[in-house]
């Protein structure tokens, strides 16, 4: 009878992957909400505010208004146009949301339960889907690469003007700030020397430095780059309602659209459990979460607590920034990706580096508290001097003008040039 | 002296033994591992089949319940409200293909440097190889990893020089 059950721990499993789903589209769906209702505020208007239990009075301040949506929405036409690739215009909605549900295998939200004692369960049991996965970063790494061929695959499979040019920029963007990305997890990485990010939370409560004091370059240079991931403004280029209508999703309709729109939503909230978990200590805080793995009931509570409290910080900045601040052009985008982010990243990383690998001989001159104190100073200094040094060297930044300079990859510029020649020299004849 | 028939039919014996017990000592150390692993991916794999599950459910249910009604008009590419103009497939901007490549390139660099930050720190990486003498210091390690960034940039600062950043 037991080989018919599936075993305990694949039991726990389903239960977390069950909660997380549910959880994180209900997330998506009320974010929507938070976003109306943030945009109502900085605008100094009415957001949503209708909507509540149905053929009464109550309103509940409209928070009806994410579940008529979603119903609205499955009620739609489901309807594929006909000069559309039927198989990946199809097949770009699933691989999209499917790809960012499935990040969240590796991701902890929360610290660890209290001793359950139930047979044929380790103790403690982790708020992690998969705790054995020895690659997480990666994994996570990896599955946000596969967005970006959900993107591509709708942007091309649209046969649409503005679908393309969509998908083109979105591909282009997000594979540009991947590696500013990169390089801010590698700082990290090598600091907390795993790439569970579970062991990445236990390090900075262990320690009690937060990576983002640790590392600020890091932190700025991931920050950037995980908005430019989500493509929330100012790097929102892939489906800038003014020039491109839609972007990629163009041509796409009812419950694809949704779909589409929920794993953007998904990203936005992947990106701010990354950078919570791994810049802003995750689960702890001083003196009030303690740092050890044998808990109780109300340290578990606790510590969740404060992990979705950071989340929902980080979220609510994102949606301040939407409001705040104008979209880039595309070149300034490529400028910053590829001339600052790319640099500042690599200066983090030789400086991480260098710190981590001096600091137990500086622990040996100077004390281990002096010398941590240098393992923070020596970091910021470069921050600071980083800093100064891009926006010095980086300043077209805010210049308008177009560049008439002799550009290598117009190869036609030769030939231009040689019939101006030409015209010219047959005038003076 | 060359060994008696006995005495190398016992080492034969002997080595033939050995030779069992080793192969399945291996073969049930692979097994556990493989087991090992499995618990590990086990949840994975149930995780992205779930994620496929539900967004494939979501379509199709919709697709269940929504009315359709095709009509000559909806079915034409949008191109906000005019009739559409030329092939959709045409040629694009060199520069989209010169950064997939440069990404290819940094990407591939930076997936190299990933054992090098795990092992750096980490119990069980640079310190227990150099403590079992299978590195001769730490340091050689650390100049390896610097003389690798060292290329990145180079290479980099090549890109720069060559304009392929530059995009106006």
């Amino acid at each position: 009878m037991s080989d018919f059950l599936p075993s305990p721990l694949t039991l726990a499993a389903l239960v977390k992957i069950g909660l997380l789903v549910g959880g994180l589209m209900t997330a998506a769906a009320y974010l929507v909400l938070l976003e109306r209702w943030i945009a109502a505020w900085v605008q100094d208007r009415r957001g949503p505010n209708r909507v509540g239990i149905p053929f009464t009075k109550i309103s509940l301040f409209g928070l009806g208004q994410p579940l008529a949506d979603g119903l609205k929405i499955i009620l739609k036409e489901d309807f594929t146009p006909k000069h559309v690739d039927k198989i990946l215009y199809n097949a770009a909605p699933l691989v999209i949301l499917a790809a960012s549900l499935a990040i969240f295998a590796a991701i902890p939200f929360g610290s660890v339960l209290p001793p359950l004692n139930i047979p044929g369960l380790p103790d403690p049991v982790p708020f992690l889907v998969a705790p054995g996965l020895d690659v997480g970063v990666l994994w996570v790494f990896a599955l946000s690469s596969i967005a970006v061929y959900g993107v591509l695959l709708g942007g091309w499979a649209s046969n649409n003007k503005y679908g393309f040019l969509g998908g083109l920029r979105s591909s282009a963007q997000l594979v540009a700030y991947e590696i500013p990305l990169g390089l801010g997890l590698l700082g990290v990485v090598l600091a907390a020397g795993s790439l569970k990010l579970d062991a990445i939370m236990n390090a900075q409560a262990e320690s009690g430095v937060w990576y983002c004091m640790a590392q600020p370059l890091g932190f700025l240079v991931f920050f950037v780059a995980s908005f430019a991931e989500a493509a929330r403004l100012p790097f929102d280029l892939p489906e800038a309602e003014q020039e491109l209508v839609g972007g990629y999703h163009t041509e796409y309709s009812g419950i694809r659209l949704l779909l589409f729109l929920v794993s953007e939503f998904l990203h936005m909230i992947t990106a701010a459990f990354l950078i919570v978990i791994m810049f802003l200590g995750g689960w702890h805080f001083w003196g009030i979460t303690g740092s050890s793995q044998q808990i109780t009931w109300l340290e578990a509570l606790l510590r969740f607590g404060i992990l979705s409290a950071k989340i929902l910080a980080v979220i609510v900045f994102f949606m301040l920034v939407r409001w705040s601040w104008p979209r880039f052009r595309f070149d300034q985008l490529m400028n910053l990706a590829w001339k600052v982010m790319l640099p500042l990243g690599l200066a983090n990383l030789v400086t991480v580096a260098a710190v981590e690998e001096f600091r137990p001989q500086f622990t040996e001159a100077l004390g281990a508290t002096t010398a941590g104190w240098l393992a923070i100073a020596v970091p910021w200094v470069v921050f600071f001097v980083g800093w100064i040094l891009a926006g010095i060297l980086t300043p077209s930044g805010t210049d308008n003008r177009p560049i008439r300079a002799h550009d290598p990859l117009d190869i036609e510029r030769g030939i231009r040039e040689h019939d101006l020649a030409e015209t010219e020299l047959a005038g003076t004849r | 002296m060359a060994a008696s028939r006995r005495e190398v039919l016992s080492l034969r014996l002997f080595f033939v033994t050995d030779f069992v017990t080793n192969f399945t000592k291996s073969v049930s150390a692979a097994d556990f591992h493989w087991k090992r692993s499995m618990e590990a991916i086990l949840p994975v794999l149930l995780f992205v089949a779930i994620a496929a599950a539900v967004s494939v459910g979501l379509v199709f249910a919709a697709g269940l319940i929504g009315p359709n009604r095709a009509s000559a008009v909806k079915e034409m590419p949008y191109e906000s409200g005019m009739d559409p103009v030329h092939d959709t497939r045409r040629r694009f901007d060199v520069r989209f293909h010169l950064v997939a490549i440069t990404f290819l390139v940094f990407d591939v660099e930076l997936l190299f440097l990933y054992p090098w930050a795990v092992a750096s720190r980490s119990p069980a990486g640079i310190d227990a190889a150099v403590s079992e003498g299978l590195v001769s210091c730490r340091g050689l390690v650390f100049a390896g990893a610097l003389l690798f960034i060292s290329l990145v940039v180079v290479g980099f600062a090549y890109d720069w020089r060559k304009g392929v950043f530059r995009w106006r």
